[in-house]
């Protein structure tokens, strides 16, 4: 989206220092560089092509999950972690955090999720929330996204199965080792 | 005694060691956005000024009772090096006597992203997440435990999730 995130720290000033914290495993590796797709392909070829296999192998792996809407993973009633299913979209980054309602979701279509998504940026932009240093071009390209989305009709369709996507899936969130990928990393 | 230039150690009596990774000084991001960082820094130092290393011994021997921990990768909370935070998260390595390694992954709440329940449902989520993905992939690291505020020095006021 093209929210500008500057004014929510105007307006959410402060820290509390509640530890929300996991504990995992420590994989291997180290971050993969953009280098590796950047560089003149001569120079990375053998390592560009084991990259790609094991990215395709872990891709097709994930594909054996898959869920009836679009959202965010949640542990079953009572936190059954063996009854995990889609619940409501949330994300720290975004329009969910400044703007009630901040569980939306889970959605149908792309479409739902999308507009849902802009509409509380466009409402939030009338009440000078967000977007205070350039409100109209703000608006006015949030207008534009809702057109295009509303007259796109694949977004519209009921596709019935969903499956589990990196939010942030920056070539750094794979660690490798001796280009082997060993690690996918950073769920939040 | 240091392992490499950069870190420096803290030997405490019950053999555990607190290695402290090398640091670099906050003026040194200044061309970084500046905003995002010193809200995510201070977010880092409350959380480390916060966390109780006698809280993290006792969760990690409850659990791996057979095994002993030898040395946490702790950063000094005034100067956090890069390489010891994403932009959400700062990672802390904790080595066991047989050599296995594991990460504590955490951060303070930062109001900027909503209210606290917000954090606490993006937590569970990513560990819901990660906890379906192990069904079938190695690739995404085992998660062995989780919760809010349990790991605090002042727990008390916190609640509690643990799984």
């Amino acid at each position: 989206m093209f929210l500008s995130s500057i004014v929510i720290y105007e307006a959410h000033a402060g820290i509390d220092p509640r530890c929300l914290f996991i504990i995992s495993d420590h994989k291997r590796g180290e971050p993969c560089d953009d280098d590796l797709f950047y560089e003149p392909i001569s120079d990375t070829q053998a390592a560009r092509a084991t990259f790609i296999e094991g990215y395709a192998d872990y891709a097709i792996q994930v594909a054996e999950l898959s869920y009836k809407a679009i959202g965010s993973l949640k542990f079953g009633e009572g936190g059954a972690s063996d009854q995990i299913t889609v619940g409501p979209l949330v994300e720290l980054y975004g329009i969910s955090g400044i703007a009630a309602p901040h569980f939306p979701g889970p959605f149908k279509t792309m479409r739902d999720r999308y507009i849902d998504q802009i509409d509380r940026v466009l409402e939030c932009t009338r009440k000078g929330l967000v977007g205070r240093s350039r409100p109209l071009s703000i608006y006015l390209a949030h207008l534009v996204a809702r057109s295009l989305i509303m007259d796109c009709a694949d977004l519209a369709k009921e596709e019935g199965e969903f499956f589990i996507r990196q939010p942030d899936a920056l070539i750094g969130q794979f660690l490798s080792h001796e280009n082997e990928i060993t690690a996918v990393l950073d769920w939040e | 005694m240091p392992r490499d230039t950069g870190e420096f150690f803290l030997p405490k009596s019950d053999g555990l060691t607190i290695r402290r990774p090398g640091t670099r000084k906050i003026d040194q991001y200044v061309s970084l956005h500046l905003c995002h960082l010193i809200t995510h820094l201070k977010q880092f130092e409350d959380a480390l000024r916060d966390l109780s290393i006698d809280a993290l011994q006792e969760r990690l021997r409850i659990l791996r009772p057979e095994q002993t921990v030898t040395e946490i990768c702790l950063p000094d909370p005034s100067e956090i090096p890069e390489e010891c935070h994403g932009g959400l998260n700062i990672h802390i390595p904790v080595l066991f006597d047989d050599g296995v390694k594991w990460m504590l992954r955490m951060n303070g709440y930062n109001r900027a992203h909503g209210p606290f329940e917000v954090s606490r449902y993006v937590r569970e989520s990513e560990v819901a997440t990660m906890k379906a993905l192990q069904s079938v992939t190695k690739l995404v690291p085992r998660v062995h435990d989780w919760g809010i505020g349990t790991l605090s020095k002042n727990n008390g006021e916190h609640c509690f999730y643990l799984r």
